[in-house]
Order: C-alpha cells, then structure tokens, then sequence
C-alpha cells in the first residue's frame, strides 16, 4: 500500500507515479508488486472511423477517368478533333487542387504550393501548345506563376518557420510585399514595353520599405517602444 | 451469433425525446458515450456472463437495438443478433462504428473481475444503463452459484416478459404547455494541453461511503451537492488562473433523473440536468458558502414545475410540424448546429451521481464495488461521475487534458476533510 508523498491519497499497486502530480511512487519498504492486479488492461483499441486515405485516392482517380474517357472518345467519334486535352489537363489540375491535400499527409504546406502552381504552369503550357502560341506563356503567364509561387513560399516560411518577434517578422513581409510589386512591374514591363520602366511600382514599395525600417528600429528601441505602447494602450 | 427469440419486442422503436440530438451530435471521431461497470469479488467467467447476457436481452430487448435512418427521423431497429462479450481495454469509450448491420448501441467488456458497460446515449441514460447491468449481474451471479438473486431495487426479473413501460419515451407524456426559454449565458471554457487522440484519461478515487457521507452530515448536506460544491471550487480555482473569457461564470451540470417525479419506469433516457452557474470574483469561493449556495440553487430549480418547463421546450420543438415535416438530412444539420451553438456552450464540466446503488444481501457478498465513467465531450475537457455501491463511492474524472489541477484539488480536499481517498486509473 503505498500514498502518495504530495497528494494523500493512496494509490492502486499498479502505479508507478501518482496521476495527480505525478510524483514518482518510492516505497522501499512495498517494491511495486509484478503481479499487482492493474486496474485496465495493457491492451490499446484502436481508433474506428478513420478515412482509408489509399481507398479515397483509388476512387479520386476511378472518378477523373469516367469524364476522361468520356471526352477521348468522343474526340475519337469526333473524326480526331483535338479538344479533350482541355479538359483532361483541367481535371488533373483540379485533381492536384482539391484531391491531394485531402488523401496525401502532407504536414507542411510547402509541397502543396508547389504542386499546385507546377500543375497551374503545366496547364497552361498545354493550353499555349494547343494554340500554337508560346509568346504569352514564356513572356507574362510563366514568369508571373512563378513570382507568385516563390512569394507564397516565402510568405509560409516567414509565417511559419523563421522565430524572430513579431516587428521583425512585420517587416520582413513588408519587404517581401514591396519586392514582389517590383517583380511584378518588371515582368509586366518586359511583356508590353519589351524594356524595364520602374514607376508605381516604387511608389508602393518605398513607404513599405520605410515602414519596415521603422519597425524594425522600433523594436530595437525599447524606451521608444514603451512610449508607443503607453500612449496607445486601450 | 445466436438468433434470439423475443416476441414481445417491437419491430422498431422512435427515438425518446432526449435521444432525438445525439445521433445527429455525433461526428466521426466523437459519440457521446458513459460507462457503468461492476466488480464481483471473483474473475469473471466469460462464457457464464455471455449467457447472461442473452437472457438479460430477452428481458430488456431494446439494449440488442441498432440505430437507422428513416426518411424524417432517427429510429431503433430490432436485430436478430446477440452483442458478444468483447475484452477491456486500456482506451475506453471509443465511438462505436454504427456502420451496417450487427451493430449495437452498447459494448460489455470484461476484464479480470469487471464487467463494464459503455452506452451511447441514444440508448438510455445512468438509470437505465444500471439497470441492465444490475439485471445482467444478478443472472449471471444465479448462472454462477445456483442461487437466485431476488429481483429488488433495480433488479429485474429475467424470467419475466419485457414490459411496455419500461421502453416507452416519458418525456411527452408528462410534457406540459406552459415552456420556458432554453437560453443560457455562456460558461467558461476549461482548456488544457490535448492528450492523444483516442484516448480518454480515467482517474477514479474510490472513498468509503460512510465517512464521505458523515462528513455530508457534518455539512449538512448530500454527498452530491458537497462533491457539486468541492468540484465547482476546483474549477473556479482553475478559471482564475487564466485570463480567459473572464465575465462567463463556471458552470457545473448536474443530472436530474425524473423519474422520481413521475413515478415513470423507463428505461430509455428519463432525465434532465440543472447548469449550476458561480461567478468568479463575487467572494463566493469557500467550500461551506459554495455548499449553501449550489444547495439553495438546486432546490429551486429541481422543483418540479420549473423543470416541467424546462424539458417541455424540447418536446414542444420535437412536436414543431415544419421540423417534423423536414427531411432527416435537413434535421441532421439544424440539431448538429444547435448542439455546436448550444450544447456545451452552457457548461463548464458535468458532475453525474447515479447515487448509492442497493444490493440485495445474496448480491452484496458477491460484489466489490461499481464505478461510472463518463465519456468525453465534444467541447469540456474534463467530466465527473460517482456511484455508491458496497460502501465505496467512485468518483471518476474522465479527461482530454494534461492538467490534473480539478481532480487533484478535489481529492486532496476530500483527504485534508478526513475522507481517504484510493486512486486508479488508465494511464
């Protein structure tokens, strides 16, 4: 019979610590009896009801195969049109969009992002070969995917990874916004004008790049930081 | 499986009033679920208490009942199967699959010198759950010695036919026009670190009924309201270390079985509860003022008019024609929003005694004691259950969280009282 050093009570023979405190059971006098009779048995049940994540991809891909087939033979009746392309790539990439991060353990988000804007990226793409124009692609649709996917990326690991405190990470993002407007004026230029002309661009990324300076100041500035949060108190 | 004979037993059965909720509550993960066992002083012979089990289904036939859906409501379809007896397990409490045909709405575990019962509400509610395994106990003891446990208390007679009155929905019946509103001010939320999915922690401290019950007496008091008392103290203690949601009082849900009141002998769900709110900050935090209080506070609201009204909202809103006309699917997704929005949004914890359980003599000499556990709840991480039976009271805290501050409070105030206190449990 052995009590607990903490709490009082007496606890069954079974027990190693107390489920109180958790205060370790020593009784030097009573070892802890083997054939103490435990008051639940060692054997673990197993959760029911989970989703059968094999089973649910299977019937995702039987499903996107029925309008596939569907639309490949009606191409066929069709005297060889080439449309169903369209509508094969779509499914896929819808496939990728909805499907994956249901049925795949993906824990971070980073593989996901990527999927989906190498999906987005390899459906246009079908789409430019099917029209027989690669100009838009390669120019604006291509480099603009690709800006937007490395900037979410950066996004989640600044929001996720990266420790630092909160005005620092408030800044970061701010000058990851503001380098993102440039890129994109950069890429929207080299389209239209064939040549790089920085305007609205600048003019919305200086004052976050200030901003960011500010905050990032601000944080190493504890006595100007008090008087901020003193004057600003609700 | 064996085919059953029971040709007494109705094809189907409406779901009783309170029951109405919970199969549309339910989610994949979670069921709400309770647990009444019984120690024998011997190892259980499983072949005696699978027989057992038989006899008392033919008794009380709607435990072999499996929940369907019908077009506009939920009903309880008769099987010709019998539930088997299934082993212990470290985890209790896991949601039943309900799935398909051969389901049941209860499982009997059984290990070393336990039988345990664990229940979807659906089913019944304590009382009638203590019932079966009073009965089921009672013929497996005569299976086992040859003696014939007299059927008293909550006993009953295997060998007689099942009753009407016993599987009849009472909430109705004593239903009257006069309601009351339904709505509550919002409890605080105990929070605490998740333990591991799919496990429930059981912390039982097992108390000698006479001292507990002298020290009642001392307080001029019930063992429930001075346990009410001690838990509710626990938990505000809890609430003022977080700076949470500090203007929602604590708030302890208590029980109340009605059958008292009408005199009802069913055994499906018959009971309703009290939400016993204490605002913290107000001074009220000593054990005797918080005795007084929770005291004062259920003798006014366990008046039976005041709880006629309340439980009469319900079936009034069951009786509503456009929610009767609604398909079940439109049904499905109003009540699993109005248990979301308001369920457990109006508790803090739950505190359920199943009060001190009679034997028979023949019986007593044969039993250790009877523990009840309740399962976990969709929002409040912690809920408490006591039974008496044999000269121990259980107190059984079941738990999603870590944190043992409630449990550990209340039973270290117990031993500094002078009631001691044995513990067990499943971790």
């Amino acid at each position: 019979m052995s009590y607990c050093v903490e709490c009082g009570v007496q606890l069954a023979q079974e027990l190693e610590k107390c489920p109180l405190c958790q205060t370790p059971v020593i009784n030097p006098n009573a070892p802890k009896q083997k054939q103490a009779e435990p008051a639940y048995p060692d054997q673990i049940e197993a959760a029911i009801g989970q989703i059968d994540r094999g089973y649910v991809r299977q019937l995702s891909v039987i499903i996107m195969m029925v309008p596939i087939l569907i639309v490949l033979l009606l191409d066929i009746i069709d005297g060889g049109s080439m449309w169903s392309p369209y509508v094969i790539g779509a499914l896929v990439m819808l496939w990728c969009f909805l499907v994956v991060p249901i049925v795949f353990r993906l824990r971070r988000p980073y593989i996901y992002v990527t999927l989906d804007v190498l999906a987005l990226c390899g459906y246009l793409a079908l789409i430019a070969w099917m029209s027989g124009n690669f100009s838009w692609y390669s120019t604006i649709a291509l480099p603009l995917l690709v800006l937007m996917g490395v900037t979410i990326l950066l996004v989640l690991l600044i929001i996720r990874r990266i420790e630092m405190v909160k005005l620092h990470r408030g800044a970061l993002l701010l000058l990851l916004f503001g380098a993102f407007l440039v890129a994109l004026e950069v890429i929207l230029d080299r389209s239209i004008w064939g040549a790089v002309r920085l305007s609205w661009s600048v003019y919305a990324a200086t004052p976050m790049m200030v901003i960011a300076l500010m905050a990032y100041l601000l944080e190493h500035n504890k006595v100007l930081k008090e008087e901020i949060r003193k004057r600003l108190f609700l | 499986m064996s085919q059953k004979q029971r040709p007494t037993a109705p094809a189907w059965l409406s779901l009783d009033n309170a029951a109405k909720i919970y199969p549309a509550a339910r989610t994949q993960g979670w069921m709400p679920l309770f647990r009444v066992s019984i120690n024998f002083v011997e190892e259980v012979d499983r072949a005696l208490l699978q027989k057992a089990l038989q006899r008392t289904i033919k008794r009380i036939p709607q435990f072999g009942y499996r929940l369907r859906p019908g077009l506009f409501w939920f009903y309880l379809e008769d099987q010709d199967i019998m539930p088997q007896v299934e082993d212990d397990a470290r985890n209790p409490m896991l949601p039943f699959n309900l799935a398909g045909s051969k389901r049941f709405m209860f499982r009997l575990r059984c290990h070393k010198k336990r039988v345990a019962m664990e229940v979807f509400h659906v089913l019944t509610d304590g009382y009638g759950a203590t019932t079966f395994l009073l009965t089921l106990s009672a013929e497996y003891l005569y299976l086992k010695t040859g003696k014939r446990i007299p059927a008293e208390g909550m006993i009953l007679d295997t060998r007689e036919a099942p009753r009407r009155e016993e599987r009849v929905d009472s909430f109705p019946r004593v239903a009257r026009e006069l309601t009351q509103s339904r709505g509550e001010q919002s409890a605080w939320q105990l929070k605490g670190t998740p333990i591991e999915a799919g496990f429930l922690r059981v912390v039982t401290g097992i108390m000698p009924t006479e001292k507990l019950l002298f020290l009642a007496r001392e307080k001029k008091t019930t063992v429930n309201t001075l346990l009410a008392a001690i838990i509710m103290q626990a938990l505000m203690i809890q609430k003022e270390g977080t700076k949470r949601q500090k203007r929602r009082p604590v708030k302890l849900s208590l029980p109340v079985n009605l059958r008292k009141y009408y005199g009802s002998a069913t055994l499906r769900n018959f009971s309703f509860y009290v939400n016993v709110p204490v605002q913290t900050g107000h001074g009220l935090d000593g054990l005797d003022d918080l005795i007084t209080y929770i005291s004062h506070y259920m003798g006014l609201e366990t008046m039976e008019p005041q709880l006629n009204a309340r439980f009469s909202a319900n079936v009034k809103a069951e009786q509503n024609k456009l929610l009767r006309a609604a398909p079940l699917f439109l049904k499905v997704l109003v009540l699993r929003m109005m248990y979301r929005m308001t369920g457990e949004r109006y508790i803090t914890s739950t505190l359920t005694n199943l009060g001190n359980i009679k034997l028979p003599a023949e019986m007593a000499k044969q039993v250790q004691r009877m523990d009840v556990v309740l399962g976990s709840a969709q929002k409040t991480p912690i809920g408490a259950a006591v039974i008496s039976c044999n000269g121990h009271t259980c107190l059984s805290f079941s738990k999603t969280i870590r944190e043992t501050g409630v449990e550990r409070h209340v039973f270290t105030t117990l031993i500094k009282l002078g009631v001691p206190v044995k513990i067990e449990s499943n971790e």
